[in-house]
C-alpha cells in the first residue's frame, strides 16, 4: 500500500467534497476562488501532515501494545497475574483499560521541578528524547510505501537519529541537580559509548551484504532468506547492543531501581514522567522494528499471495505486508519481555566490558567473516587473497584475544 | 564460557513457570475474590463465649501487650474488651482462661476506618463468626492449585471440655524420644512426619 498515494486521494477526497458541498450551497465567488487556490498550493503539506500522524498514531498504538504485552507476558514469566482490570471491574478482564488509567493518571498529576534545577534544561530534557525518538518512526517503513519517507539511507539516519537519546538522558540527568540524576546520565553515557560502536559494526554486515542502505532494498533482499541464518553472530550482538541501547533489564543501568532510585528520571513527574516512559517504549519498538527489518525478514510474510471475495463486493487481495510485520516486531519484543522477566542487572563495569571486550571483538569477527565470504561471490570484486587476509588477520587476533580473556577455558 | 548458563538457565526457569501457568492457573491468588483455606491453628480475631465467661480477669493479665481491658456490663457482670489495634495474636489470652470463654477465630480482615472501631466491646466479641467454618472452595481450589489433591484438613479442634481435659493429660505417657505430641490439627502431611508418631 502506497501510504503517500492513498492519504493524498483521502485528503483531496475529502477537501473536494466539503467545498463541493459549500459551493452547491451558493458560495461562490472570490473566497471560494482563494480557498481553492489554497488547497492547491497546500496539498501535498496536508497530505504528508496526515501521513505524519498517521505514523504517529500507529507509533503511540504500538507503544501501548508493547506496555500490555510487558505486562501480562513478564507476569505470567513470574507465574503470577497481571493488571486483571477490565470494564466490567476489576478481576472481570484484561486489564487493557489499566494502561489507559495509568497514562490518565500520569498526565493530571502535578508537574513538579526540583527548585535548584537547571529548569530550562530540565524541560527540554524529555522533550529532545521524545522528539528524537519519534523522529526514528519516520524513516522506519512498515511495508513498501507504508512509510513517512522512504529515504536512501534510511539505516542510517535511523541509528543517527537513534543514538540522539543518551544526550538527553544526560542532559536531563544532569539539569535535576540530583545525585541519582546524575549517576543515571553518567551511567546512560558510557553505557552509550560502550555500545553504539558494537552495534553499528553489527549492522554494517547486514548492510555489505544487502548492498543499500534503504531499508526496503534490505527486506527484499531476504525475499529467500532471512540475513539472521547468515549473520547469526551479527544477530547476538545487534540484540545484545540494542537492548543496552534502549536500556532494557539487564542493561537498564541508567534507571536502576534497586541503586539510582528512578535513575535520571527521579525528578521527573507527571507528564515529563510519561514522556519518558513513552520515549523508552518508543525506543523499543523502533529497536525490534529494525532488528525485523535487518534479520527476520521485514514484512515478508510466511504464507503466499491469496485473495478474498468479500461478502460484500470487491476483492481482499493478501497478505498484508503492514500486520506481518507489527506481528514479527511484537515476537521480537516478546523475547525481550523474557530477558527481563529472566536475567537480573549486570553492573557498570560489566558492561563496559560487555561492549568493548566482547561485542566489538565478535562485531569485528563477523565483519571480516563477511568481507572474506563476500569475495568469493560475484557482488563484490576483492581478491581472494586479499579477503583471505581480511579474515585471517581479525580472526587471529579475535581468538588471541579469546584466549587471554579465558574464553576456551 | 562460563556465562553462558548464567544467561541460559534462569531464561529457562522463567520459561517453564509460563507454561505452567498456561495449564493452570499461576501461584497467586486474586485476593479479594479468591481465598486460600486457613489452617486451623491459625490466630486471628477472638471470639467470646458469654455464657461460659465468669469475669475472672485471667486473659487481662495474662496479655503482653495489655489490650485486654475488663468492661463492667452490670453490677456482677465484667466482659474483656480487646484493642485489635495492640494486640499482637499471640493467643495468651486463650491459654489463660480457666473456662475456655475466649478462642481464635480465623478471621483476618480486621481493618476499620478509625483506631475507635478496633476496639471490640464484649457483645461485638460475642457476635464474631468464624471464616473458617465455611467448607473448601473445591471449584477454587481446582483452578488454583489443578489437579493437586485437596489436603485432608483435620477438622476444628472440638472445643475441650474442662474435667476432660486433665484426665487426658494424664492418660498420655511422656514420649521416650523427648518430642511433644502433634498438634491435633493443621496442614496434613507434615504433622504425619513426626518421628514419635511412627514409633507409636
Amino acid at each position: 500500500m502506497d501510504l503517500y498515494s492513498t492519504m493524498h486521494g483521502l485528503v483531496s477526497w475529502l477537501v473536494n467534497g466539503i467545498l463541493g458541498l459549500l459551493e452547491g450551497a451558493g458560495m461562490r465567488g472570490p473566497v471560494m476562488q482563494l480557498v481553492r487556490w489554497m488547497y492547491g498550493a497546500l496539498e501535498h503539506a496536508i497530505t504528508v501532515a496526515v501521513v505524519v500522524v498517521l505514523i504517529l498514531v500507529i507509533g503511540l498504538l504500538m507503544v501501548i501494545l508493547m506496555l500490555w504485552i510487558e505486562r501480562k507476558l513478564i507476569a505470567r514469566l513470574a507465574d503470577r497475574r497481571a493488571t486483571m482490570l477490565g470494564i466490567m471491574g476489576i478481576g472481570k478482564g484484561t486489564g487493557a483499560i489499566q494502561l489507559f488509567a495509568d497514562a490518565i493518571k500520569l498526565l493530571l498529576k502535578e508537574d513538579t521541578t526540583p527548585r535548584k534545577a537547571d529548569k530550562y534544561i530540565f524541560a527540554v530534557g524529555p522533550s529532545i528524547l521524545v522528539g528524537s525518538s519519534l523522529l526514528v518512526l519516520v524513516a522506519v517503513p512498515m511495508s513498501d510505501g507504508f512509510a513517512a519517507s522512504d529515504l536512501k539511507d534510511g539505516l542510517l539516519f535511523a541509528m543517527a537519529v537513534f543514538a540522539f537519546a543518551p544526550f538527553a538522558v544526560f542532559l536531563s540527568g544532569w539539569s535535576a541537580n540530583n545525585k541519582y540524576t546524575l549517576m543515571g546520565g553518567m551511567r546512560s553515557a558510557t553505557q552509550m559509548i560502550s555500545c553504539e560502536i558494537p552495534l553499528l559494526l553489527s549492522i554494517a554486515g547486514v548492510v555489505m551484504l544487502a548492498g543499500s542502505f534503504r531499508l526496503a532494498d534490505i527486506v527484499h533482499v531476504q525475499d529467500r532468506t532471512w540475513f539472521i541464518l547468515l549473520q547469526p553472530v551479527a544477530f547476538v550482538v545487534y540484540i545484545v547492543a540494542m537492548i543496552s541501547e534502549i536500556e532494557r533489564i539487564p542493561f537498564d543501568l541508567p534507571e536502576a531501581e534497586a541503586e539510582l532510585v528512578e535513575g535520571w528520571q527521579t525528578e521527573y513527574s507527571g507528564m515529563k514522567f510519561a514522556f519518558a516512559m513513552m520515549a523508552g517504549y518508543i525506543r523499543g519498538y523502533i529497536g525490534c522494528a529494525i532488528g525485523v527489518i535487518l534479520f527476520f525478514g521485514g514484512w515478508s510474510s510466511p504464507v503466499p499471495a491469496y485473495t478474498v471475495d468479500l461478502p460484500w463486493g470487491g476483492r481482499f487481495s493478501g497478505p498484508v505486508p503492514e500486520l506481518w510485520f507489527l506481528v514479527k516486531v511484537l515476537l521480537l519484543f516478546m523475547f525481550l519481555v523474557w530477558v527481563r522477566a529472566g536475567l537480573g542487572r549486570v553492573r557498570v563495569d560489566q558492561i563496559v566490558t560487555i561492549g568493548w571486550k566482547r561485542l566489538l571483538p565478535l562485531a569485528m569477527f563477523n565483519l571480516a567473516l563477511t568481507v572474506a565470504l563476500m569475495a568469493f561471490s560475484d557482488d563484490i570484486g576483492t581478491s581472494p587473497p586479499v579477503a583471505g587476509a581480511a579474515f585471517v588477520i581479525p580472526a587471529a587476533c579475535l581468538t588471541a584475544a579469546f584466549w587471554r580473556w579465558g574464553w576456551f577455558r | 564460557m562460563g556465562v553462558v548458563p548464567l544467561i541460559t538457565r534462569p531464561l529457562w526457569v522463567t520459561l517453564k513457570y509460563l507454561v505452567r501457568g498456561l495449564r493452570r492457573r499461576p501461584a497467586t491468588v486474586l485476593y479479594p475474590f479468591e481465598k486460600v483455606r486457613l489452617p486451623c491453628q491459625w490466630r486471628g480475631l477472638h471470639r467470646l463465649d458469654d455464657e461460659k465467661c465468669t469475669g475472672c480477669g485471667s486473659c487481662s493479665r495474662a496479655c503482653p501487650n495489655m489490650c485486654i481491658d475488663m468492661v463492667q456490663l452490670a453490677p456482677k457482670k465484667k466482659r474483656p474488651s480487646i484493642d485489635i489495634g495492640r494486640c499482637l495474636f499471640c493467643g495468651y489470652c486463650v491459654d489463660a482462661c480457666p473456662f475456655d470463654a475466649l478462642e481464635m477465630t480465623g478471621n483476618y480482615e480486621l481493618a476499620v476506618f478509625s483506631r475507635e472501631e478496633l476496639i471490640m466491646s464484649p457483645e461485638a466479641l460475642t457476635k464474631v463468626q468464624d471464616v473458617r467454618e465455611g467448607t473448601v472452595d473445591e471449584e477454587l481450589w481446582k483452578r488454583v492449585y489443578g489437579d493437586e489433591p485437596v489436603p485432608d484438613y483435620p477438622p476444628l479442634p472440638p472445643k475441650p471440655q474442662k474435667g476432660k481435659k486433665d484426665a487426658a493429660k494424664k492418660e498420655e505417657p511422656p514420649r521416650k524420644d523427648g518430642t511433644e505430641k502433634p498438634p491435633e490439627c493443621g496442614f496434613t502431611g507434615a504433622d504425619k512426619a513426626v518421628p514419635g508418631e511412627v514409633a507409636k
